[in-house]
């Protein structure tokens, strides 16, 4: 077996798991540090670049994270493990996590020796062993699509982009998620490699009192939405007499269209390990919990996995690194329900109770889980509480708002060029977020609004992109910046349609418990039904307004309280939209299906007749002229034709245009 | 001792008292729901929620004081909000006084009440049991689509309800009340020409009318 | 030298109802036009083709304050136009509750006319003048409602009452407790006349009808007539409630929403004081008394506020006497007999009833079940004439007494009006 860097390097190391050394995290890096022995730091030196280059002097890295795994990693995988066993290549194969760029994967990482360590995108399994002659045998990088570093030592190098040229890469600041991407999730000698557990071996030297200061001198805020000063919360719970107490990481990230936890927890989730540890010291806890959301599993098995190292490495238990601090974490399936990322739901559910929230106060810190205090924190605040044990709180706060410090990660999803997560200071525009990073629509069509912040955020037009991204400045836009969920919208999106989507979404994860958010988000969500269908009236709308301020300001928690977001943001925004519906009975946008019509171009058409053989109620035939033609009568709006057009001569029309009363 | 101001009014209370039970005290009434001490912690029904001074509500049933600590328990906004909310709670809620054996001693009823909301029939107040029903015995009622609140006066003294106090405009009500009076063997338009002795001036009728022609209609297609 | 006098009164003070009063004329010559001028409701043509059994319970809505006395007018003219039979217990309930409206109204109407008995302005100056009788009034008022919402329901449009039913379920002893209430009404209205006679002067002592004749509901012997079928004048005649319009000429004034009334070309007067006339051989004698004690004189249009009181202390009696009577038997009173179809039977009937004010008729004809045309003639259609007279002889019989102060004169037209009816709404109907 392989001597790894975790391993004791000779008789004289007087580390065990059972009688642990203070320095072993530094000593693993620059080591030993208890004796002078130029063969144990031979050894360190050896197993660092072998992590590097693989131990046969090669490395082919394959992601291997929720995400690319959708996109066909696995079968890369084989592929490569295949394509090395028949090319004769000698080069160690491993997992990865994701760098957060959706537009890239499957990919893969090819680094050797003398050689720039390349990235390929897009990567499907039958370009495998092509690849890897070129990069293996031939040493030619000109495929790739971008390179980690330049050696001169490879053919076409000089056409391959540079990745920390590329605007996506450069312009992001990768503090919390630099990990991601880069190692091996499933390997705490990685992780440790990279530096990892420095925080935690730092905090337990300095005592808890001093984390805390630290933590708060960084003006670190949950990165969870509500934007609470971490280190507050923590010494608020230290404070309180009451023991045993407990920590929790939130990884119950339910939003549609936000992964930055799942990304962060499967990519680097030794980092919340850390971080969760490091809390559980600051507030004198002995239990942590890691809530994962139960539809997320590689999240839950990375965590787990983590977890189990780090217990088998002594960076969980007893007297954790001979600091006395004795800390555990089980990690607990969520049953599913978006609630359960409320604080109180998620405690609820940890107690085996049913995941409803309740009344707050008493706040966690003072009476949570089994009535004693806890805290809970959001993963991606513990991963920032871990790498700022280990950075310094200064480097933290070096970036961002004078409000709030630090960065954040968001998921830039919809009509966007680059769909991803990225990393940016707090503070930066949204449209640095949406055109810089993610290069804004794909077709040069214009971005008409931005979602931020879950079904719970709001909708800013595209007017306002340029507002800095910052708790205060979105709120003050009607939006949220949640968990950082950003959903772009071009010109055709119906924001009527988007409000009653998010709706649909909330309405239906409402846990029950209060009446307004039970019954006010389902009757906001039939009033949009109604305007979407060309049935709404003006009173609606302000019926409609009327609810969604009872809903905010009376629900229980945050679900119902921050529900109403979309609707009140787009009725501030775009209420022309919702007069147009209402009004006119048309949706600007062509999406509302009650208010569109279809009609052909019998100029254009080419008689192919795929329109009426795909019409599922046959309401397209044939007039003399052998073109075809729709009957409005009959029409359903489905959009089939629409979409099977092979010439795109099907348009949609209003639906009052066509006349004969269908207004 | 914490000493809490509710509407001006200050009390003294044992630290950890709820808010409500500080109102009563202090004799303001804060209308609630949901919580039964002892087997529901509350806070869900949310229609006895209180401001404070910084504009923050809470649940008076389930905020407990420490402290020396101020609410307001009636403005005007905040009636308006607990209304709307419960007229939520409401819209969701069966209504059918006429077959219901609570009668009287009904909460929902109580608080529409209490918080002026409507949609609650005459049915609710009717001293005659559900099996003593007037329509049950042949006699064209009104109850059944006619707003509460005048204690179903005229049911107490012996006749049936003529609708003076206006009909109620919720169509879910509405419809069941019409459905009703069909399984009674009452004629939809006789229900309606009674009903426009009071109503025929009243823009709120033409909702009850709209209702029976789908009845009518309904029952014959 | 002729004097021109023109007086006019716009809105009679005390009175329900919009009333005007415009005297002109000569000296000889003088002309009282007594207009109401309340918007007409047209409550005969809006009831055409309605089911007969929501008729009464419309017509109530034509007074307020006597409503009971439409009410019942209403059923009993469709009780007879469908030749509907009655239980006893039924029309013994309907009666009572007719009796304690006449004798509450003619409380409430002594009440609103005492400052014009007493010299003073208004209801609110006697209360504080005279703190003791007017609470004293009060509270008589309250058990007399008292026994009516216990009876009927509710005092106002009473809702036990219907075509040949009473809803109400009702016990013996209630209604023996009733009785003992009512007999309690009638000593304390005994003991109140005693207090009432220092102070009772009539505004126009010695004024004399001009117009003596009446009409009354024909008593059946010695029972208070609530309802009848036929119709008494004072000269003796009798006519069929069928045959109403034979005696009564219903005529239309230009200046006046209100129609008026004649018999045999001339005006006649309904009310307490033409039934205390005709039936006073039925008053017993401890009531009899109250008339020296109020000093009431038959002739004078104004001691119709008299007779109201005084038949109130008559009726007090007859109704405890009824309930008592009814309450050993009233059980089947207590089923409920409602018409469960309208029927759809077709036929005319009048319902004469006696209303606080005087005579009242509906007449109904009823084709299918559902009303085909609809007269109704009120106690202040019937006044109205004789008001307009009495008021022209008024004003000649004060001037000649050497008053001819404008407000004063005034006050003596208001004051006669009022003593007539202080509720005119049902006069537009």
């Amino acid at each position: 077996m392989t001597w790894t860097l975790l391993d004791r390097c000779c008789d004289r190391c007087t580390h065990s798991v059972e009688n642990p050394c203070k320095d072993y995290v530094e000593c693993r890096l620059n080591g030993p540090l208890c004796h002078e022995d130029e063969r144990c730091r031979e050894l360190r030196r050896r197993r660092l670049e072998e992590l590097a280059y693989g131990e046969k002097g090669a490395k082919i890295k394959v992601p291997m994270a929720s995400c690319t795994l959708a996109m066909g990693s696995e079968a890369v995988y084989n592929a490569v493990l295949e394509a090395v066993e028949k090319l004769g290549v000698e080069a160690t194969v491993t997992i990865s996590g994701c760098y957060g760029m959706d537009f890239i994967d499957p990919w893969v990482e090819f680094s050797a020796k003398g050689m720039p360590t390349a990235i390929y995108a897009r990567v499907r399994p039958a370009d495998v062993p092509k690849l890897i002659e070129s990069y293996f045998i031939k040493r030619d990088v000109s495929g790739a699509f971008a390179l980690k570093e330049r050696t001169g030592g490879a053919l076409g190098e000089e056409k391959v982009p540079l990745l920390s040229e590329l605007d996506f890469w450069r312009k992001q600041y990768k503090w919390v998620s630099r990990n991601c991407g880069v190692v091996n999730p499933e390997s705490l000698e990685e992780y440790v490699a990279s530096g990892g557990y420095r925080g935690l071996s730092k905090a337990l030297k300095v005592g808890p009192e001093r984390v805390i200061d630290e933590i708060q001198k960084s003006g670190l805020r949950g990165r969870g939405g509500a934007g609470f000063p971490t280190g507050l919360k923590w010494k608020l719970a230290r404070q309180q007499p009451a023991t045993p107490k407990y920590v929790i990481a939130n990884a119950d990230e339910g939003d549609p269209g936000a992964f930055m936890n799942r990304l962060l927890a499967e990519s680097d989730p030794f980092r919340i390990v850390e971080g969760l540890t490091i809390a559980g010291y600051a507030v004198g806890a002995s239990q942590g919990f890691i809530f994962v959301r139960a539809e997320k599993p590689m999240m839950a098995k990375r965590l787990r996995r983590a977890v189990e190292e780090a217990r088998k490495y002594g960076l969980l238990g007893r007297n954790i690194l001979g600091s006395g601090f004795d800390f555990d974490i089980e990690v607990i399936l969520s049953a599913g329900a978006f609630v359960c990322g409320e604080e109180t739901a998620m405690i609820a559910a940890i107690e085996g109770k049913r995941a409803w929230p309740r009344q707050r106060p008493p706040y966690p810190a003072e009476k949570g889980l089994w009535g004693k205090p806890t805290i809970v924190n959001n993963v991606e605040t513990l991963a920032h509480a871990a790498t700022i044990m280990a950075e310094g709180a200064e480097k933290f706060a070096a970036v961002g708002t004078e409000r709030t410090k630090g960065t954040k990660m968001f998921c830039v999803t919809g009509n966007v060029k680059r769909v991803g997560a990225y990393e940016v200071p707090i503070g930066v525009s949204v449209r640095y977020l949406v055109e810089e990073l993610a290069g804004g629509p794909p077709d040069g069509s214009k971005i008409k609004a931005v979602q931020i912040g879950g079904p719970s955020g709001g909708c800013i037009p595209a007017a306002l992109l340029d507002l800095p991204i910052d708790y205060e400045t979105l709120q003050g836009a009607g939006a949220i910046m949640g968990s950082g969920g950003i959903v772009v919208m071009t010109e055709d999106t119906c924001m009527v349609d988007a409000a009653k989507f998010f709706l649909t979404f909330t309405s239906a994860e409402s846990c029950g418990k209060c009446v307004p958010c039970r019954v006010g988000l389902r009757t906001m969500w039939n009033i949009l039904d109604k305007i979407t269908r060309g049935e709404g009236t003006e009173e609606d709308l302000h019926t409609l307004r009327q609810m969604a301020e009872t809903v905010r300001s009376f629900s229980l928690c945050a679900l119902g309280g921050t529900a109403p977001n979309p609707v009140l943001s787009t009725l501030r925004h775009f209420v022309d939209e919702y007069m147009a519906h209402i009004r006119d009975k048309v949706c600007p946008a062509m999406v509302c299906r009650a208010l569109i019509a279809y009609r052909i171009d019998e100029e254009r058409c080419i008689a192919c007749g795929q329109c009426a053989m795909n019409c599922p109620v046959s309401a397209i035939s044939r007039v003399e002229s052998g073109k075809y033609r729709i009957d409005k009568e009959k029409c359903i709006s489905c959009g089939i034709c629409f979409a099977v057009c092979p010439v795109k001569v099907i348009t949609k029309v209003p639906r009052g245009s066509l006349g004969g009363g269908h207004a | 001792m914490p000493k809490v101001k509710i509407d001006g009014r200050v009390v003294e209370v044992e630290p950890g008292t709820t808010v409500l039970a500080a109102a009563e005290k202090a004799g303001v009434r804060i209308p609630r729901l949901c919580v039964v001490p002892g087997l529901y912690e509350g806070s869900s029904c949310r229609v006895c929620l209180v401001k404070t001074p910084a504009g923050r509500l809470f649940p008076a049933c389930n905020y407990r004081v420490y402290r020396d600590e101020e609410f307001v328990a009636t403005s005007p906004d905040l009636w308006e909000m607990r209304r709307v909310n419960f007229e939520l709670l409401l819209a969701f809620h069966r209504i059918e006084c006429w077959q219901c054996e609570r009668k009287g001693a009904c909460s929902l009823v109580s608080l529409a009440k209490e918080l002026g909301v409507e949609g609650i029939p005459v049915c609710s107040e009717c001293p005659l049991p559900p099996s003593e029903c007037l329509l049950r015995r042949g006699i064209l009622c009104l109850g059944m689509i006619t707003l509460a609140g005048c204690e179903a006066e005229c049911v107490a003294g012996g006749g049936e309800c003529w609708g003076c106090r206006g009909p109620i405009t919720r169509a879910d009500v509405l419809e069941r009340a019409f459905k009703r009076y069909s399984e009674l063997g009452f004629d939809v338009t006789s229900v309606v020409s009674k009903a426009e002795i009071f109503w025929n001036s009243l823009d709120s009728f033409g909702v009850v009318k709209s209702v029976a022609g789908r009845a009518s209609g309904g029952g014959r297609g | 030298m002729a004097e021109r006098l023109v007086l006019s009164l716009e809105e009679v003070p005390a009175v329900a109802g919009k009333v005007n009063v415009y005297v002109r004329g000569e000296e000889a010559r003088v002309r009282v036009e007594f207009g109401a001028v309340q918007e007409p409701r047209f409550f005969e043509r809006s009831l055409k083709g309605r089911p007969v059994t929501q008729v009464p319970w419309v017509m109530s809505r034509i007074c307020g304050v006597c409503s009971v006395a439409h009410l019942t007018c209403s059923i009993e003219a469709i009780e007879r136009a469908l030749g509907l039979e009655l239980e006893p217990e039924v029309r013994l309930l309907r009666e009572v509750a007719k009796g304690i409206e006449i004798l509450q109204n003619n409380f409430v109407h002594v009440l609103m006319a005492i400052p014009d008995f007493t010299g003073l302005s208004n209801v609110v100056e006697f209360s504080k003048r005279y703190p003791k009788i007017f609470s004293e009034m009060i509270s008589i008022n309250k058990s007399v409602l008292g026994v009516s919402n216990r009876v009927c329901g509710r005092f106002i449009h009473m809702p036990s009452l219907g075509v040949a039913e009473h809803g109400k379920p009702i016990s013996g002893s209630e209604l023996e407790a009733a009785a003992k209430e009512l007999e309690g009404v009638g000593q304390r209205m005994r003991d109140l006349a005693a207090e009432l006679s220092e102070l009772w002067r009539s505004p126009a002592e010695g004024f004399r009808d001009p117009a003596p004749t009446y009409c009354v509901l024909d008593a059946a012997g010695d029972e208070y007539p609530f309802f009848s079928e036929r119709l008494r004048f004072s000269d003796g005649t009798v006519v069929e409630a069928g045959s109403y319009k034979e005696a009564i000429e219903e005529l239309k004034s230009p200046y006046s929403n209100a129609h008026y009334t004649l018999y045999k070309g001339s005006p006649f007067y309904v009310g307490s004081r033409a039934r205390l006339q005709a039936y006073a051989r039925m008053l017993p004698p401890e009531v009899r008394e109250l008339e020296g004690a109020l000093r009431m004189d038959p002739a004078n249009p104004f001691d119709n506020v008299a007779a109201q009181y005084i038949e109130t202390a008559w009726l007090s009696e007859v109704l405890s006497g009824m309930l008592r009577e009814l309450a050993p038997s009233i059980r089947k009173a207590a089923e409920f007999r409602a018409l469960k179809d309208v029927p759809a039977a077709s036929g005319e009937g009048v319902g004469l009833a006696t209303a606080p004010r005087g005579v009242l008729i509906h007449h109904y004809r009823v084709v299918n079940g559902r009303l085909d045309y609809a007269n109704i003639i009120t106690p202040t259609v019937m006044n109205a004439r004789h008001i307009e007279v009495s008021g022209e002889a008024l004003i000649r019989w004060a001037r000649e007494r050497g008053l001819h102060d404008e407000w004063q004169l005034k006050g003596l037209v208001a004051a006669l009006v009022r003593a007539y009816d202080p509720c005119l709404p049902c006069s537009v109907h």
